[in-house]
């Protein structure tokens, strides 16, 4: 490389100015050095539920230039790329204009916590109110046994208390299933902080004030029940603490003659809780880049 | 020195360059300056390996274009893109991928493409002759 030196050429204190080492030069004319344009910071403040915030530089150079992008999270400095998750990620786009440094969430929201769907056998328990049974429940007007009654309960529901429900969702699989037309049912939550364990008939438990009523051809493999004003009223109770109990009741509403569905507890074919929440404190995320006279496209 | 500032200032801010300090010099850019493209095809993968011609693992800057014709660039291989680029199915470098890295002979990167059609990519590098090592 000394041979082809030309212009400047200045190297470590108490190198030799012929060394091939290139980790020895400080500055040469053979290389280019990225050039300064300008020093920009801003912020953006994440909401719970938010999916994309963002704050934009403008850098007025006509080109995408090269840059290099930090962003703050309390004390913690970090380079650009240092939060990447499948779902979500802290990012930095530059354009012909403009560099926009944001956070943002691709299937989900910030705050987001979800619970479920809950696995069959371990999580749910069962309450048929015709044969005080808890190993599987069947809903509806059944003929020779008229209308059927029943609850479920489902363990560790990790939502936090005063959490904000955006979704939930009862899935209640028709494994079998009467002859006749039309299923009606009313379902219920159960107005308590931790609802107890199906020891005993839990169908006088005090019920919430949210009701949900469904009507379904049995042509139908399965009743999807929105729950959301039932887990909203739940959650919100000033004793709920997320990792809780709690429970649904479901009693029949009118259905026509033999029709009614069952579903055996365990059978692999379940009862399934789905929830998705928003909570948590506004974040504020800073970001400082660096932007070069250095041109990508 | 900055404009401004007193040229017996010691504070590494105030200068432009110093010899005290070591510079970050440009070894290698892609050629006539001029980003590179390449093509991810489609549910496959593009492994991209430039060798760097240095003796030592040196430090890189990356940035791509991972949606095609959108002008919108990114720094860096394992990037979070924002949530549109992520809607238009754009390439990406999977977390915690191992065939993205630098070593003492080449850049490696490589490109997933999940969608059901080939995506071009754009591509610019800076090779660094300091050491990422």
């Amino acid at each position: 490389m000394g041979s082809k030196d030309i212009g400047i050429k200045v190297v470590k204190p108490g190198t030799n100015i012929d060394t091939t080492d290139i980790r020895d030069i400080l500055m040469s004319s053979e290389f280019n050095m990225l050039k300064f344009h300008s020093e920009e910071a801003g912020s953006i403040t994440m909401h719970p539920g938010d999916t994309d915030q963002y704050v934009d530089f403008a850098h007025s150079l006509g080109y995408v230039p090269a840059f290099i992008a930090f962003f703050k999270d309390g004390t913690k400095i970090y380079n650009i790329n240092a939060l990447v998750a499948t779902n979500n990620g802290v990012y930095c786009r530059a354009d012909a204009s403009k560099i926009r440094c944001g956070w943002g969430f691709y299937t989900s929201s910030y705050g987001e916590t979800t619970y479920g769907p809950t696995s069959p056998d371990l999580d749910v328990d069962y309450w048929d109110d015709y044969f005080d049974d808890v190993s599987f429940l069947h809903i509806g007007n059944k003929s020779g046994e008229g209308p059927l009654d029943g609850a479920l309960r489902f363990d560790t529901v990790d939502i936090p208390q005063g959490a904000t429900i955006t979704y939930a969702n009862l899935s209640f699989p028709f494994e079998f299933k009467g002859s006749g037309t039309n299923l009606r049912i009313s379902t219920y939550g159960i107005a308590e902080d931790d609802t107890a364990g199906f020891t005993s008939n839990p169908m006088t438990r005090t019920k919430t004030s949210a009701r949900t009523n469904n009507s379904l051809a049995l042509t139908n493999t399965r009743c999807d029940i929105d729950v959301l004003s039932q887990v909203q009223e739940i959650v919100s109770r000033g004793g709920w603490v997320s990792g809780n109990a709690m429970g649904f009741l479901l009693f029949d509403n009118g259905s026509d003659s033999d029709a009614y569905v069952e579903d055996d507890r365990g059978s692999g074919l379940d009862c399934v809780l789905t929830i998705t929440a928003v909570s948590g404190p506004n974040k504020v995320i800073d970001f400082r880049i660096i932007i070069f006279k250095d041109k990508l496209a | 020195m900055k404009p401004g500032k007193d040229i017996i200032s010691d504070i590494p801010e105030d200068h432009i360059f110093s010899s005290k300090y070591g510079s970050v010099k440009v070894y290698a850019e892609p050629p006539d300056k001029q980003y590179l493209t390449a093509v991810v095809p489609a549910g496959g993968t593009l492994q991209l390996t430039i060798p760097h011609g240095l003796p030592f693992v040196p430090m890189v800057m990356w940035f791509a274009e991972l949606s095609p014709g959108s002008g919108g660039w990114y720094t860096g291989a394992v990037t979070a893109r924002s949530p549109t680029d992520f809607a238009a199915g754009s390439p990406y470098v999977p977390l915690g991928d191992p065939n993205t890295y630098v070593d003492a002979t080449n850049i490696k990167v490589k490109y997933r493409n999940d969608t059901a059609s080939n995506k071009t990519i754009k591509y610019y590098y800076f090779i660094f002759a300091d050491n990422g090592e």
